[in-house]
C-alpha cells in the first residue's frame, strides 16, 4: 500500500459550540477518486472546509503528502498541490474565462507548463476556449461548472476536491462532468468528491465514505456499497 | 468622641476649601475660533492671577470648551448651571454666546460675554451683560469710513448667512453705507466654505470698489486668496473677527493691506488713565507668558481679563455671593477702571458706554512675518 | 448588469444632465445680462478645478469599498494626516540631525516593516537594500535638505500609505468576521479617535499651509475684453487623477496582485482558494487607498491654504457622496461623482446666488435620490447588498 495522500486522523471541528464533525477518520491514496456521501447537514461541506483550513480543526490531525498541515493556512495548502471546485461553482463572476483560469494558476510561476495546462482544459472543455472573453457570470450553470472544473486544473494539483459537482445541473449534464471527472482522474490526479447523487457518484469512484451528523457511518469499496442494504434505503433509493 | 472632633474638624476645614468662589468659562478653545478663544482665555487667567481673592475667598476658574459649536455652548452653560457658578465669562462669539445667554438667564446665572457683538445677546435678559460694543456700531463705523474716507460708491459684501455676528453685522454696513448713497451687493457663504469662486465669479460685473468681510478667518483665508488669485485686487475692509492671527498666517500676502475694524489696543485707547492701565496690563501679559508673540496679544486678551475683573469688582460691591446681589451691583458699575477702558453698564442694556473700536491694517510679507498695524480708534459715543 | 445597458443607462443619465445644465444656463444667460463668455468659461473652470479634487479625494474611498466592502468613514482623517505628513515635512526640515535620526529609525522602521509584509519581501538581500534606500534616503532628505512640496508630497504618500495599512491592521481586521454593522461603527469610531488625536498632537488651530508652488501661481487669459484666471492646480489635479485612473485600471486588470484584488472583491472566500493571501490584499488595498487620499490631502492644501485636525471631516462625507452617487466600488463612478459635485457646487451659487447657504443641500439631495431610485450609482455595479 503507498503512502496516502490525504489523512484525517480523529479529526473533530465545531462551528462555535456546535461539533460539525466527530471523530471522522478518512484516508486517500494517490490516483484513487473517493466520494463522500451523505444528507444535507451531516458534515461533508465542512470536511472539505477542514481539509482547506477554511474551517480550523478542533481535534484530531490532517495529513497531506505526509506532512501535517491542520496549523497552516489555505494558500500553503493549495501551494502544496490541492485545488477546489467550490460548492455553486463560484466562479469570479466579473472576470473573463479567461481571468478565472488564470487565477486558478495564481500561484505558479511557469509560463509553459500554464500554458501545456490551458490546453489540456480546453480540450477537456471546448466551450471554454470559445468563451474565452464572456463574463463569467453570464454563463449558464453548466459551463461555470465547467470553468470551475477548468479552474482548479489550472494549478496543476495533486488532489482536487469537489463539492456537489451535480447541484443544479440537469441529469445529463450531470453525466457529462462525471464522465470528465473520470477521465481526470485517469490522468492521475487524486480526486475527492462530495456528493447528494450518491448513484452517480458510486458508479464512478473507486471507494465512497457516508458521514451522518458528522461522524462516519460507512465507508468501503464503491461496489460494495452499491450493494448495501442500508445504503439502498437510505441514499439510493432516492434520488 | 475623638472620631466625631476629627470629623467636625474636617468640615470645618473642608469648608473654608469649599469656601470658594466659582466662575465658569465658556469659550471657544479648540474649532474654528480656536485662536480667538485661547487668547481671551489668556487674558483671564493674568487678570485672575492678578485678583485670585475676594471677599477673603478664593476665586475658582472651571474652563469649559464649548469647541465653537452651539451645543457646545449649550452643553457648558447646563454644566455651569448645576454646578452653581456666581457667573459665566464668555462666549466668543455671538453664535455661540445667544444659546448659552438662554440658558443661562433662566436660571438666573450672570453671564458676560467677552467679545460677542450682536445686539440680540444682551437683550435676552438682564442677567445677561457683554464686554464689546455692538455691531450696529461696529457696522456704522465700517461703513462710513469705506464710503466715506475710501471714497467707494460699490460695495461688495461677503457674509457668513448661518452666524448671527457675521449676519447680522453685514446687515449694519449694508444699511448705512446704502444710506451714504453707496450701491451693494451681497454674497453668502457657510461656515467651513473653502471655495468662493463662484460667489467671486458674481461680483465681476458689478465691479465693486471696495469689499467688505464680516466673517472669520477659518473662511477669510481661503476667501482671501481665491480673491487675490481671481483677479480682485480691491480694497477689503473686515471686522473684529479678522483680528486673528489665523488670518495672515493662513493665507500669507493675500492679506497684506487689509484692514479692519477690532478691539481696541492700548495705542488706540483715548483716555490716558485707562491707556496706562493697557500698557501695565500688556507687560504683565508678557510676564506671564514669556514665550508669546507679539501678535498674540490684542483687544481679545484686554477683553477677557476685564470681564472677569469687572465680575469680581461686582462681587466685591456686593458684599455677597449671592448672585442675585452681584447682579444689581454689575448692573450699577460706573467709571469701572479696566483695562479695555472705562466700563459703565449703568443705564444700558448691559453693553458698555462709550466702547472704543479701533482700526488695524495687516502688512504681511508671508505667513511667518507679517505685522498688525494699529491706525486709529474711534469711540462708539462718537457714532450716531 | 451588461456592458450595454450601463452604456445605456449612463447615456441616458448624461443626456439628462447636458439638457438640464444648458436649459439653466439659458435661463441664467437670459436673466442676466452681464453672464458673459467669459464668466460662463470662469464658472466651468472653477468646477474643473473642485471637481477634480473631489474626484481625487473619492478615488481612494471607493477603492477600499470596492475590495473589502467597508465604507471607511475615516478616510477624511488619512486625508488629513497626509496634508500633515507634508505640511511638517516642509517646515521642519532641514532637521538637527539627532531628530532626524530618530524620526528615520521610527518612521523608516514602521514603513520597512510594513512594505516587506505588503510585498513578501522575504529576501535578505531585497530586504537589505530596501532597508539601505529607505533609511539612508530619509535621513538624508530630512537633515540635510529643505523639503519642497513634490518630495514632501512622495514623502507623505509613503508615510500615508503606512499608516493606512497601520488603520486596518488595528481597527478593522480583528472585526474580519464580524457582522457588518460592526465594521462601520469601528469606522465611524476610528475616524473620531484621528479627528482628536489630530487636535492633541497638531494643535487645534487652523495653520496656514502655504507652499509657494508652481501649482498656485495666479494665471489668467483674456477672453475678450475679460480676463479668466485660474491656478496650476486646474490642469494638474485632473492630469493627475486622469494618470492615477489609467494605472491603477492598469494594475487590476494586468497584474497578478491586482487581480488578486479583483477577485477578493468578487469572492473573498474561493480568492483564498485559489492560494490569494486575502490578508496581504486588503493591505494592500488600504496601501492604496492611502496613498490616494494624500495625494488628494496635500492637493487640497495646497489649493485652499490652509490644515486643521478636522479639515478631513466635510471633504470625507462629499468624498463619500461622490463615491455613492457615481457608484460605490466603481472607480470611473468615483471621477464622475466627484465631478459632478463640484459643477452642483459652483453652479448652485452661480445660478441662484441666494441659495448659496444652501449648494451642499443640493448634492446632499441627489444622494438621497440616487440611493432612493437607483442605489448602484451611475455607473455602479449591481448591489447584492445595500450597506
Amino acid at each position: 500500500m503507498p503512502e496516502p495522500l490525504l489523512e484525517l486522523k480523529n479529526v473533530s471541528a465545531y462551528y462555535g459550540p456546535i461539533r460539525a464533525l466527530n471523530q471522522v477518520n478518512m484516508v486517500l491514496y494517490p490516483g484513487e477518486m473517493v466520494c463522500l456521501l451523505g444528507g444535507n447537514a451531516s458534515g461533508k461541506s465542512t470536511t472539505l472546509k477542514t481539509i482547506l483550513g477554511l474551517v480550523q480543526v478542533g481535534e484530531g490531525e490532517v495529513y497531506f503528502r505526509g506532512e501535517r498541515i491542520d496549523p497552516k493556512p489555505t494558500s500553503y495548502r493549495i501551494e502544496r498541490g490541492m485545488a477546489v471546485v467550490p460548492e455553486n461553482r463560484r466562479v469570479f463572476p466579473k472576470m473573463t474565462v479567461r481571468e478565472n483560469l488564470e487565477m486558478g494558476a495564481y500561484l505558479r510561476n511557469d509560463p509553459t507548463g500554464i500554458k501545456e495546462d490551458l490546453e489540456y482544459v480546453f480540450s477537456l472543455f471546448p466551450r471554454l476556449e470559445e468563451r474565452l472573453n464572456q463574463m463569467a457570470g453570464t454563463m449558464s450553470g453548466g459551463e461555470q461548472q465547467m470553468l470551475a472544473m477548468g479552474r482548479a486544473l489550472m494549478s496543476r494539483p495533486k488532489l482536487i476536491l469537489m463539492d456537489e459537482p451535480s447541484m443544479g445541473l440537469a441529469p445529463k449534464l450531470v453525466e457529462t462532468i462525471f464522465k470528465i471527472i473520470k477521465s481526470v482522474n485517469e490522468r492521475g490526479i487524486t480526486v475527492f468528491v462530495v456528493e447528494q447523487n450518491a448513484n452517480i457518484a458510486l458508479s464512478i469512484a473507486d471507494r465512497g465514505y457516508v458521514l451522518q451528523t458528522g461522524e462516519v457511518v460507512l465507508e468501503g469499496p464503491a461496489r460494495d456499497l452499491l450493494n448495501n442494504e442500508a445504503m439502498r434505503k437510505a441514499y439510493l433509493g432516492e434520488v | 468622641m475623638r472620631k466625631s472632633l476629627l470629623v467636625a474638624a474636617l468640615l470645618v476645614l473642608g469648608s473654608f476649601g469649599l469656601a470658594q468662589v466659582k466662575i465658569g468659562i465658556n469659550l471657544e478653545l479648540s474649532g474654528r475660533f480656536a485662536a480667538i478663544g485661547n487668547q481671551t482665555l489668556n487674558g483671564i487667567k493674568v487678570a485672575n492671577l492678578q485678583t485670585p481673592e475676594v471677599l477673603g475667598q478664593k476665586v475658582e476658574l472651571v474652563i469649559c470648551d464649548n469647541e465653537t459649536s452651539r451645543e457646545g455652548s449649550i452643553a457648558c452653560a447646563q454644566r455651569f448651571v448645576n454646578e452653581g457658578v456666581i457667573g459665566v465669562l464668555g462666549a466668543i462669539s455671538s453664535s455661540m454666546s445667544i444659546p448659552a445667554a438662554e440658558v443661562l438667564q433662566d436660571a438666573g446665572i450672570i453671564m458676560i460675554s467677552t467679545s460677542s457683538t450682536n445686539p440680540q445677546t444682551t437683550q435676552i435678559g438682564d442677567y445677561i451683560f457683554r464686554m464689546a460694543y455692538t455691531d450696529d456700531f461696529q457696522g456704522k463705523l465700517a461703513a462710513a469710513y469705506v464710503v466715506k474716507d475710501l471714497g467707494a460708491k460699490k460695495v461688495a459684501i461677503f457674509r457668513q448667512i448661518d452666524d448671527d455676528y457675521s449676519y447680522g453685522l453685514a446687515g449694519f454696513f449694508d444699511e448705512t453705507a446704502k444710506k451714504l448713497g453707496a450701491k451693494t451687493l451681497v454674497q453668502d457663504f457657510v461656515a467651513n466654505t473653502v471655495d468662493f469662486t463662484a460667489q467671486l465669479n458674481n461680483i465681476r460685473s458689478f465691479k465693486p470698489d471696495a469689499i467688505y468681510y464680516s466673517g472669520f478667518c477659518a473662511e477669510g483665508a481661503p476667501f482671501m486668496k481665491q480673491l487675490r488669485e481671481q483677479g480682485f485686487d480691491q480694497q477689503v475692509v473686515g471686522a473684529d473677527a479678522s483680528d486673528d492671527p489665523q488670518c495672515p498666517e493662513g493665507a500669507g500676502a493675500a492679506f497684506d493691506g487689509y484692514i479692519f475694524t477690532g478691539f481696541a489696543t492700548p495705542n488706540l485707547i483715548p483716555d490716558p488713565e485707562a491707556k496706562k492701565r493697557a500698557e501695565a496690563f500688556k507687560a504683565k501679559y508678557f510676564e506671564v507668558f514669556k514665550d508669546a508673540k507679539p501678535g498674540d496679544f490684542n483687544g481679545f486678551v484686554l477683553a477677557g481679563a476685564d470681564a472677569y475683573n469687572v465680575l469680581v469688582a461686582a462681587i466685591k460691591a456686593a458684599g455677597t455671593t449671592d448672585v442675585k446681589a452681584v447682579r444689581d451691583a454689575l448692573a450699577n458699575i460706573e467709571h469701572f477702571p479696566g483695562v479695555s477702558g472705562d466700563i459703565t453698564y449703568k443705564g444700558t442694556d448691559g453693553t458698555p458706554k462709550d466702547r472704543t473700536i479701533g482700526f488695524y491694517q495687516y502688512k504681511v510679507k508671508s505667513a511667518s512675518d507679517w505685522t498688525k498695524i494699529e491706525l486709529f480708534g474711534k469711540s462708539t459715543a462718537e457714532v450716531q | 448588469m451588461t456592458a450595454s445597458k450601463l452604456a445605456s443607462r449612463s447615456t441616458l443619465f448624461s443626456l439628462f444632465a447636458g439638457l438640464l445644465f444648458v436649459a439653466l444656463l439659458g435661463w441664467r444667460i437670459a436673466s442676466m445680462p452681464d453672464y458673459t463668455f467669459a464668466r460662463i468659461v470662469q464658472d466651468f473652470l472653477n468646477a474643473l478645478t473642485l471637481g477634480s479634487l473631489y474626484a481625487l479625494i473619492a478615488l481612494g474611498y471607493t477603492m477600499v469599498y470596492g475590495i473589502i466592502r467597508l465604507i471607511n468613514f475615516a478616510h477624511g482623517e488619512i486625508f488629513m494626516l497626509g496634508s500633515y505628513f507634508a505640511f511638517y515635512a516642509m517646515t521642519l526640515t532641514p532637521m538637527h540631525w539627532g531628530l532626524a535620526l530618530l524620526t528615520t529609525v521610527l518612521l523608516g522602521g514602521t514603513v520597512l516593516l510594513v512594505l516587506r509584509s505588503l510585498f513578501n519581501l522575504e529576501e535578505p538581500k531585497r530586504t537589505f537594500l530596501l532597508a539601505l534606500l529607505i533609511f539612508g534616503g530619509t535621513f538624508f532628505l530630512l537633515a540635510f535638505r529643505h523639503l519642497g512640496w513634490i518630495e514632501a508630497l512622495l514623502l507623505s504618500m509613503l508615510a500615508t500609505g503606512v499608516a493606512g495599512v497601520l488603520l486596518e491592521a488595528v481597527a478593522y481586521r480583528p472585526l474580519r468576521g464580524a457582522p457588518r454593522e460592526s465594521m462601520l461603527i469601528t469606522a465611524i469610531a476610528a475616524s473620531f479617535f484621528l479627528q482628536n488625536m489630530g487636535q492633541l498632537l497638531f494643535g487645534p488651530r487652523v495653520r496656514g499651509f502655504n507652499a509657494e508652488t508652481v501649482l498656485n501661481q495666479p494665471r489668467s487669459f483674456a477672453i475678450g475684453e475679460e480676463t479668466v484666471y485660474f491656478t496650476g492646480i486646474l490642469i494638474v489635479v485632473p492630469a493627475v487623477t486622469a494618470v492615477l485612473l489609467f494605472v491603477l485600471n492598469l494594475f487590476v486588470t494586468r497584474t497578478r496582485l491586482g487581480k488578486a484584488m479583483r477577485a477578493t472583491a468578487q469572492d473573498a472566500e474561493v480568492a483564498q482558494m485559489m492560494g490569494v493571501n486575502v490578508n496581504q490584499v486588503i493591505a494592500l488595498t488600504f496601501f492604496i487607498g492611502s496613498i490616494l487620499a494624500a495625494a488628494a490631502g496635500v492637493m487640497y492644501s495646497i489649493r485652499f491654504g490652509q490644515i486643521h485636525p478636522l479639515m478631513g471631516l466635510m471633504p470625507g462625507i462629499k468624498a463619500f457622496t461622490a463615491a455613492v452617487i457615481g457608484g460605490i466600488g466603481s472607480l470611473p463612478g468615483a471621477v464622475l461623482g466627484g465631478l459632478l459635485l463640484g459643477f452642483i457646487e459652483i453652479y448652485v451659487v452661480s445660478f441662484f446666488p441666494t441659495l448659496s447657504a444652501y449648494k451642499d443641500v443640493f448634492a446632499f439631495v441627489l444622494l438621497i435620490l440616487i440611493l432612493l431610485f437607483r442605489p448602484s450609482g451611475l455607473v455602479g455595479e449591481d448591489l447584492t447588498e445595500k450597506v
